[in-house]
């Protein structure tokens, strides 16, 4: 597969991984960035899940080692978002952001083995790329992925109920 | 009495589809007849709902046709690092094996002066000082740089004699830039240098700022860059990477 072939299978799933996982746009697409370099560097030789599986790897790793938590954390707490092309509807727009400003919350207190899980199955990882990404035994991965699936939604649920409580 | 339940890691595996299919096969039977996993399924089935709804809401980045440029970017940079690198260490060993090589020649003056060193001699009379290293001094470089005029810019070279090698990168900034190991005759304008009659390598730095900037070669355009990368119309190069060619300059002007 040549550069542009592999730049559009695996990069723009990535990169949204790497900010979703970040909550910093510059933090994820550094992260992004240096990944594929480093599996062009490495020549990207194998089967397109294996690919995919050594990319999100190598981009968990940098994000863990470069991110300080508390930082990364406050950013996401903070909000930092992306935005939008185009005008939006101003009233749209502001319950839209508040939604997403839950879910982003929500993400945040995960722990960082939940937050890569979920978000990479959200990329379409499958079980064994996931084991082989967050070092578990494959036969795991349906375990964990549940219980990161149920945390989430409880911290999403908490959210909903602290932002109806304080309005 | 239905016993074994399946646990809530079989239940999502399912769901996702990353059952084996004689375990999925199972499960879906054990489903069949017990009531209490098929709640606990729907429980997980509507988990995954709200998740995705979650998931959902989140940001997804736009705009990322200039990340494809920006990793070529880090690409190319990463390997000129790594050139740099091999390119020391290759000399570290040549200099060590030459200096092995010459050391074990029976004339040598190294030779004497190794054993000199390990004897601890240093006053006897044969003792020879290493021969100096070659410090032939490097050809003398000139060169001009300019400014863009309005994002863009022209390095022409003309009258380049055949065999001359021409490089040419694209690197930060904003300016142009021509250097030439040896003599040549250089003039400039806005958003322009020219170079004539180069005694030695040319070397062409185009800017990554440039909205488009060319190198001309004796009337014909070689290279051009207009922030996606270096389009090479014209010379085969040597080598070349998105960043970065080599050429030669062909004899009789052929290309």
């Amino acid at each position: 597969m040549d550069f542009d072939g592999l730049f559009d299978s695996f990069y723009p799933k990535l990169r949204r991984y790497c900010h979703r996982l970040t909550g910093d746009p510059d933090l994820g697409d550094d992260a992004a960035q240096e990944a594929f370099v480093r599996l062009l560097e490495r020549g990207p030789t194998g089967t397109d899940d294996g690919l995919r599986s050594w990319l999100f790897t190598v981009a968990t790793h940098l994000i863990r080692d470069r991110a300080r938590v508390s930082e990364n954390r406050r950013r996401l707490l903070d909000g930092n978002p992306v935005l939008p092309a185009g005008p939006p509807d101003p009233e749209e727009e502001v319950v839209r952001e508040e939604r997403r400003e839950r879910a982003r919350r929500a993400l945040a207190v995960l722990s960082h083995r939940d937050r890569s899980l979920l978000l990479m199955r959200e990329e379409g990882l499958s079980y064994k790329e996931l084991a082989a990404a967050v070092d578990v035994a494959p036969g795991s991965v349906g375990t964990l992925l549940a219980r990161a699936r149920r945390r989430f939604a409880a911290a999403l649920e908490e959210e909903r109920d602290g932002d109806e409580s304080s309005g | 009495m239905v016993t074994n339940h399946l646990d809530e890691g079989v239940l999502h595996s399912l769901l996702d589809g990353e059952l084996d299919p004689s375990e999925a096969v199972r499960a879906r039977e054990h489903l069949d007849g017990c009531p209490e996993c098929r709640a606990r399924m729907e429980e997980a089935h509507t988990l995954l709902g709200e998740v995705q709804a979650g998931l959902d809401l989140l940001d997804t980045p736009e705009g990322a046709s200039h990340h494809r440029w920006e990793v070529r970017r880090r690409w190319a940079r990463s390997r000129s690092q790594e050139r740099r690198r091999s390119f020391a260490a290759a000399a570290v060993l040549l200099l060590v094996l030459a200096g092995g090589v010459a050391s074990a020649h029976p004339a040598s003056p190294l030779r004497g002066w190794v054993a000199s060193v390990w004897d601890g001699d240093r006053g006897a009379e044969e003792i020879r000082e290493p021969a100096p290293a070659d410090l032939t001094s490097p050809a003398e470089r000139s060169g001009v740089e300019v400014e863009l005029r309005e994002g863009s810019g022209v390095v022409e070279l003309s009258s380049v004699p055949p065999g001359t090698e021409v490089r040419v990168r694209v690197m930060p900034g904003d300016r142009l830039g021509l250097h030439v190991s040896g003599d040549a005759r250089f003039s400039t304008g806005p958003g322009r240098v020219t170079g004539e009659e180069p005694g030695g390598p040319v070397e062409v730095t185009l800017p990554e700022g440039a909205r488009q900037a060319e190198l001309l070669v004796n009337g014909e355009v070689w290279a051009r860059w207009s922030g996606e990368g270096l389009d090479l119309p014209g010379a085969a190069p040597l080598e070349s990477d998105s960043l970065e060619a080599r050429f030669r300059v062909p004899e009789e002007g052929g290309l």
